[in-house]
């Protein structure tokens, strides 16, 4: 044996010897220094069992295992439970009190029933958390949701007059100061003409036809006067599309040239009435131009009046008939886009 | 759970939280990630969570970020060595909490969790079968297993002193 058992060493090897691990020549030396050192030698009752606790743990998880126990159930294998078990609550006042009684008649256990009495933690106030502050959300700001809806607004009204270059620029097919079609005093039996004298202009459609080549398709006639009258508000029109129009025709030259063959009965009833245009002024070119709407006169006004009196109805005095229906129609621009409806006119 | 509810939870626990966990970690600036993300778990479903409820939802985020943290950091390697760091001497030990407490660092951490929150909280088995996933008669068992344990180190303590 390469190491010589002594004082110093012996313990590890008694230990190697009570587990049954030292055998052969360390076994046969170190039985020699027992024999030699007598008073080292451990009696058997010195030797603590260890198996008697893992029992009486087992003993203890089987009861708290359980949903109830009873008190009958107190032994010295389940004292144990019972002590821990009124340190948490879970007896009654006469279990306690027969709890109590049994230690009276063991008091060996009373000791045990002061510790697991002191088995309770408790919290060290002064061990605290130092981040609260960061840790809190301040509380979200409510907006009344009528400032959400005019912020809205006023952001929408925003962009519309961002995306009009010109405050005053209105569309080709309307003006906002006139409708479209102004009952019995300005609009004109509706042939795809207008009829406005000298300064009315056709409104063609791509194919440099009139659009109303079908005497039930009428449309309103507007009217233009050329800038250059300081007195009254000029307002741009965008001009029509006249690629394919070889000249400014003059509407009623138009009108007679068509013959008024396609003419319903109601329209050959019509007398064209005569206006003087105030001076003679050259077709609106292909060019953006600024237009003013002129006033027409009814020239028949006795008449329709005196039929509107009978009638007890509005008198067109270009048909010198009850008006049927009064035209109307709305335009709504926003930006490029451009919506517009337009009823139909007498 | 509205803002003021979620910052009076912050005034009402999170001293308790920091606590539980402090006696986990052992490490206060661990303890601190681990309150702070909990919280910030909780706010992120206050709107799910009812105000009444809200200690056992912090308890029970607390409980599982804790476990996470537990797994990702090598338990035996840098907590045990800020455990040894964080120490401190053994003068206080007739001090009967300090003694529990030092008792307490040697219990397994299940059974240190269910007595934390039984002592710490007064938590019923039940919510703390509820926070640690466990059911009530592991708790109970855990429970009891840590009170003879406790005791045995106190009557080791007095045979000592």
């Amino acid at each position: 044996m390469s190491v010589e058992i002594n004082k110093s060493n012996y313990e590890a090897f008694y230990l190697d010897y009570l587990e049954g691990n030292l055998h052969g020549e360390a076994l046969a030396a170190f039985k020699a220094f027992l024999a030699d050192n007598p008073d080292l030698a451990i009696d058997d009752t010195e030797l603590v069992s260890l198996t008697a606790p893992e029992e009486a743990m087992d003993q203890m998880e089987k009861l708290a295992m359980k949903r109830t126990v009873a008190i009958s159930e107190l032994s010295l294998e389940t004292v144990d439970y019972f002590l821990i078990a009124r340190t948490e609550g879970l007896l009654s006042p006469q279990e306690e009190a027969q709890l109590e009684n049994w230690l009276e008649a063991n008091a060996f256990y009373r000791n045990d029933a002061k510790l697991y009495a002191m088995t309770q933690l408790q919290a060290n106030p002064q061990e605290v958390f130092t981040n609260k502050t960061a840790l809190k959300r301040k509380p979200a700001r409510i907006i009344p949701m009528w400032i959400t809806g005019l912020s809205v607004a006023a952001g929408l009204a925003l962009i519309i007059t961002l995306a009009i270059p010109n405050g005053t620029e209105q569309p080709a097919g309307n003006n906002g100061n006139q409708p479209i079609a102004q009952h019995a005093t300005d609009s004109v039996p509706n042939n795809g003409q207008a009829t406005n004298g000298t300064n009315t202009v056709t409104n063609p459609n791509e194919n440099g036809t009139n659009r109303s080549s079908s005497p039930g398709d009428k449309q309103p006639v507007r009217h233009y006067k050329q800038p250059g009258s300081p007195e009254q508000q000029i307002k741009r029109y965008p001009a029509p599309d006249r690629r394919n129009e070889t000249a400014a025709v003059n509407p009623l030259q138009k009108h007679e040239l068509r013959g008024l063959e396609n003419q319903s009965n109601e329209l050959a009833q019509w007398q064209a009435p005569v206006i003087t245009p105030k001076q003679q002024e050259p077709a609106p070119s292909n060019n953006d131009v600024a237009w003013e709407p002129v006033e027409m006169r009814n020239p028949i006004e006795p008449v329709t009046k005196t039929l509107a009196s009978r009638l007890d109805t509005p008198v067109d005095f270009r048909t010198a008939k009850a008006s049927k229906k009064k035209p109307g129609g709305f335009y709504l621009r926003i930006g490029k886009l451009e919506v517009s409806h337009r009823s139909a006119s007498l | 759970m509205n803002v003021n509810d979620y910052n009076k939870a912050i005034d009402e626990y999170a001293d308790n939280l920091f606590r539980f966990v402090v006696k986990h970690t052992k490490n206060k600036m661990l303890a601190d990630d681990i309150v702070q993300e909990t919280f910030a778990k909780v706010w992120e479903r206050h709107e799910d969570i009812q105000a009444e409820k809200v200690k056992s939802y912090l308890f029970t985020t607390a409980y599982h970020c804790l476990v996470d943290v537990m797994k990702k950091e090598n338990r035996s390697g840098t907590l045990e060595v800020i455990e040894r760091n964080g120490t401190p001497d053994t003068s206080h030990l007739f001090d009967i909490q300090k003694v529990l407490h030092e008792a307490l660092d040697r219990l397994p951490e299940v059974q240190k969790t269910v007595v934390l929150l039984r002592d710490y909280e007064g938590y019923s088995y039940e919510e703390i079968a509820g926070i640690t996933n466990l059911n009530e008669s592991q708790v109970k068992v855990y429970i009891f297993r840590a009170r003879q344990a406790l005791k045995t180190y106190l009557k080791d303590i007095e045979l000592v002193a």
